[in-house]
């Protein structure tokens, strides 16, 4: 999409699962959401296109690790929202520690600055 | 609004297809996408482009829970085709006149099918009740030059065959003979057969009581007799002391001996005893055929190796018997076929018109589920649209045609149980019996029952593809809704009709054929007059065959008794009565002439009392009929018919021209001629009128079974019981039977062709209106889709004349079509029913005129209705509703 700075599609691809169950921890959000949300708060650096949100969220329901559901609310269409799963908090914590660990080590490796 | 699940869907090409659900949340997801770039301020374009972006790069496997269900598991699979059903069963329930019409449409056709297959299995395709049915050969002599014309066996000829093909393992011999039945209760004739004691063993069949025939009693001098189960239940009551009763047959004591089971039928229904072949010196000329013969092969001998054998040992005997044999050679013919010769080409040729309407309710169905799909349109576009694929909506259209089949099926069953019923009634009174088998026994069995579940299963896919094809080319079904595909539909819709309108014309060809050959054959003048002649049959014991009668004063009784009663308006007696095919012939010399070497004057030969000719309506075209003139010991005197007189004395007077049987230098006295008849048909209303008659007064030839025909006032049954007992008072001891009707016998003698032509009438009476009913629909789907076009045309000034001629003029090109298509394959289709055809030819133009004419006019007339209806279109309406 023409952007010039975006990530590295290794590193996005290791991350993406983190980056939706965190998204979902506090509330269950549609997939529309989660891709905009991701886009917003990484100041565009990730983007996730439908074409390859939807299968990873799809896997990732697959794997129980988030749970969708059809929810109507008045005045509005109904969409699919996803929402955590005990197993996908688990995951989540477990994402966490690894990724701060791996992230600690570059920082002190590589005189990375924490962001 | 845009159809942003198509636009999800359309992406997805030819790729794995999302889920239903995921489709709709990706359209969910670029719809976003798209507001958000236009809020932004971008145009459409760039705004659809952002969209469609969002669906490229995707992975190339999806995850197996965001595919479309038909792409999985065989449990997923089978929830779908469970989830097809059941909205399927749903939507027929829905639409009961829909489901109605198309379900007796299929159970009419299925039904016809299920029927006559169940005839084709009980006659043509099941084994004959025997042990070993396979190896069992029909045995004949024939003529060296042309083998396939047969004639019954000499004993000596028959004896030679049995002793000398060693691929024999076994042969019988037999002769039909009627016997009277007395000596316990009323006197009665029945039918029977002279039997050799191998016969039993070469069937295989064992008797249900008692034992059979002994080599020793085939000799002759043993009073013994076997009989059918019918018999002895009727006449003794099922007794269980049957064997070792005597009983009187001929008037001479027999001794039962055995009792067959029930199934036993040899030949037909009618034979119910046997008694031992005891050939005797009459039998013994190679010349006198008289005895129907079988054989069993031994086991592993082809038919072929026994013709052969059987064909060189016929050629021995042609040598060794050059007089009698020398023209002659043997052939054998599998047993199962015997009987069938008629049959076979009358029942491939009605399973080939029930096929065709069976095509034809497919092809109505086809239609009915094109026009549902054309107005279903929008309910397919909008599956389409959230994401239901080519192939769930053909699976969709398929479980509908596959419920409609099941359940025509289901009613066609019942259809053929009520038929099956008629069919063999019908086959009874027109065929009459077949040889060994049992024409009451034609049932629906679980045979028949599996043909009509698989006939069903292929009706369903049959007319379940035109629905799917028509969805496979409307790719603008989707896009569309309602108006898209409307017209390949109709395109489509045009040719099932056509094709429709072909078939039925084919079977409504066949039925007029027959029709025709009927009408010709009633056409042809039998030479009597049948109405109000009442029938009856009489045996009168007569050792000496054509000899002086034993009973003096017989016709003299039966006109004194019978012509006495009130409403006889004239009676008299024959040996061989007309229109039946019976017959018996002779050789004679006429006074004065000398026959060509090698050719010697011949006739069929009768015997009548007084009375006769005028009873049956025959003509007398010169001299006299005979009368108490003509007395046992009076000079001879004759009859003949008037072939026998152009053929014998061409161009002269016959009457008072003497001739006498047999040789010139034969004892036998000279007969004067005292009259001459018109020609009668003997064999049937096809057989020709050129055959030569003799007639003897009885007084002076006898014959022991004669038939009394009995001229009425009125409706001649209601004389049956005066006559038969005025008869019986002639002699108590005399059987006397088989009371008919002169008209009776006229129908019976077109039996073989009525049955096919009030098969085949009925069936094309199902083709039209099945055709009829496809028309109509064709068109009033027609006129409802051009509801719009008609009110603007109407708008425009189109006058009610112009609009009527538009619609049938629309409706009439795929109905021509059909008839001309249809009447090339009619032509070829006619030949299937081949002999059964009388004076007709396969492709008469004046039938296959009538015949196209009637469509034609059934398709105008089916136009008609919805015609009608498009007349009253009001363009405002119509109008408005754009």
């Amino acid at each position: 999409m023409g952007r010039t700075s975006q990530a590295d599609p290794a590193l996005k691809k290791g991350s993406a699962e983190m980056l939706v169950l965190s998204l979902l921890e506090d509330r269950s959000r549609h997939g529309y959401e989660i891709a905009k949300l991701i886009e917003r708060r990484s100041e565009g650096i990730l983007t996730f296109h439908a074409a390859s949100l939807y299968p990873l969220l799809y896997r990732m329901e697959g794997r129980k690790l988030i749970k969708g559901r059809w929810v109507e609310k008045t005045g509005q269409r109904r969409k699919r929202y996803y929402s955590m799963t005990p197993a996908g908090r688990q995951a989540l914590a477990e994402r966490r520690s690894g990724w701060n660990a791996f992230i600690g080590a570059l920082v002190r490796v590589a005189g990375l600055r924490h962001a | 609004m845009r159809d942003w699940r198509l636009f999800v869907r359309q992406h997805f090409q030819g790729r794995q297809v999302p889920s239903d659900q995921a489709i709709d949340e990706l359209a969910q997801h670029v719809e976003e996408i798209w507001r958000a770039a236009r809020d932004s301020g971008r145009s459409d374009a760039e705004a659809l482009d952002l969209a469609r972006a969002q669906l490229r790069n995707g992975p190339a496997r999806l995850p197996a829970n965001m595919v479309s269900e038909a792409r999985q598991g065989p449990a997923a699979v089978a929830l779908a085709a469970w989830r097809d059903v059941r909205h399927a069963a749903r939507l027929l329930r829905g639409r009961p006149g829909f489901t109605a019409v198309a379900v007796v449409t299929l159970a009419l056709g299925i039904g016809a099918n299920t029927a006559i297959f169940s005839v084709v299995r009980s006659l043509l395709l099941e084994p004959l009740p025997f042990t070993d049915p396979d190896r069992l050969v029909m045995l004949w002599e024939a003529d060296a030059q042309n083998p396939a014309r047969t004639t019954i066996l000499s004993a000596p000829n028959y004896q030679d065959f049995s002793k000398g093909v060693k691929a024999f393992e076994r042969t019988g011999v037999w002769e039909y003979e009627s016997f009277n039945f007395s000596g316990d209760g009323e006197a009665e004739r029945v039918q029977g057969l002279r039997v050799s004691s191998s016969t039993f063993q070469m069937l295989g069949v064992a008797p249900a009581l008692g034992r059979t025939f002994t080599p020793e009693e085939d000799a002759p001098g043993h009073d013994v007799a076997v009989i059918g189960y019918g018999l002895w239940q009727r006449r003794f009551g099922g007794r269980s002391d049957i064997v070792g009763r005597t009983t009187r047959i001929n008037g001479k004591p027999y001794e039962i001996i055995g009792v067959m089971p029930a199934s036993f039928r040899f030949p037909l229904d009618a034979t119910v005893v046997w008694t031992p072949i005891a050939f005797n010196e009459e039998d013994q000329g190679r010349n006198s055929h008289s005895f129907l013969a079988a054989a069993r092969l031994k086991q592993g001998i082809s038919f072929a190796a026994a013709q052969a054998e059987l064909t060189a040992l016929a050629r021995a005997l042609a040598r060794q018997y050059p007089e009698s044999n020398g023209k002659n050679t043997a052939t054998i013919t599998p047993m199962t076929d015997q009987g069938l010769q008629q049959l076979r080409p009358t029942l491939l040729a009605l399973m080939g018109a029930v096929a065709l309407v069976l095509a034809i309710a497919c092809v109505n169905v086809a239609n009915l589920l094109l026009a549902q799909s054309t107005a279903r349109g929008r309910e397919f576009a909008i599956r389409a649209a959230i994401g239901a694929s080519r192939g769930r909506l053909a699976a969709q259209m398929m479980t509908e045609a596959l419920i409609i089949a099941a359940l025509g099926g289901a009613a066609g069953v019942a259809v053929a149980l009520g038929c099956t019923r008629l069919l063999a009634e019908l086959l009874r009174g027109t065929i009459g019996a077949v040889p060994f088998r049992d024409v009451e026994a034609i049932h629906v069995d679980r045979l028949v029952l599996a043909f009509t579940a698989g006939l069903s299963l292929l009706t369903g896919l049959v007319f379940g593809l035109a629905p799917i094809a028509g969805l496979r080319r409307g790719s603008d079904l989707k896009a569309s809704g309602d108006r898209g595909t409307t017209g390949r539909m109709t395109v489509m819709r045009g040719v099932l009709v056509g094709t429709e309108v072909a078939l039925a014309l084919i079977v409504l060809v066949g039925a007029g054929l027959m029709v025709k050959s009927l009408v010709k054959l009633l056409r042809n003048d039998p030479g009597l007059d049948p109405s109000n002649v009442l029938v009856v049959t009489m045996s009168l014991p007569q050792p000496d065959f054509y000899g002086p009668p034993v009973r003096k004063t017989f016709c003299d009784a039966v006109t004194e008794r019978v012509g006495s009663l009130p409403g006889v308006r004239a009676v008299g007696a024959i040996s061989h009565l007309p229109l039946t095919g019976m017959n018996a012939g002779r050789s004679f010399s006429i006074e004065g002439k000398t026959p060509p070497p090698g050719e010697n004057a011949s006739a069929s030969y009768r015997l009548t009392c007084p009375g006769y000719f005028e009873a049956m309506g025959i003509r007398l075209l010169q001299g006299r009929d005979f009368d108490a003139r003509d007395a046992t010991e009076a000079p001879g005197v004759a009859i003949i018919n008037e072939a026998t007189a152009k053929r014998y004395w061409p161009g002269e007077d016959p009457i008072g021209k003497r001739f006498k049987l047999g040789r010139r230098e034969s004892p036998s006295p000279w007969m004067t001629v005292v009259g001459v008849v018109a020609n009668t048909r003997n064999f049937g209303l096809d057989d020709d009128t050129s055959r030569r008659l003799i007639f003897r007064p009885y007084s002076q030839s006898a014959w022991p079974v004669m038939t009394i025909v009995a001229k009425t006032a009125a409706d001649p049954a209601g004389f049956a019981t005066g006559v038969r007992s005025a008869l019986q008072r002639i002699d108590p001891d005399l059987p006397v039977n088989l009371t008919t009707t002169m008209t009776a016998i006229e129908r019976a003698s077109t039996g073989s062709r009525r049955f096919p032509l009030e098969l085949l009438g009925a069936f094309g009476a199902v083709a039209l209106a099945l055709a009829i009913v496809g028309v109509y629909g064709v068109v009033s789907c027609l006129v409802n889709q051009r509801t719009r076009e008609i009110g603007i045309r109407v708008a425009l000034g189109a006058r009610r004349g112009q609009v009527m001629a538009l619609v049938v003029s629309g409706a009439m090109r795929p109905v021509l079509g059909g008839i001309a298509a249809g009447g090339i394959g009619a032509v070829f289709a006619a030949r299937l029913l081949g002999t059964l055809l009388y004076d007709v030819q396969p492709g008469d133009p004046a039938v296959l005129g009538t015949i196209g004419g009637v469509l034609a006019l059934a398709g105008i007339a089916a136009s008609l209705v919805p015609g009608m209806r498009a007349t009253r279109v009001d363009p405002i309406t119509v109008l408005r509703a754009e």
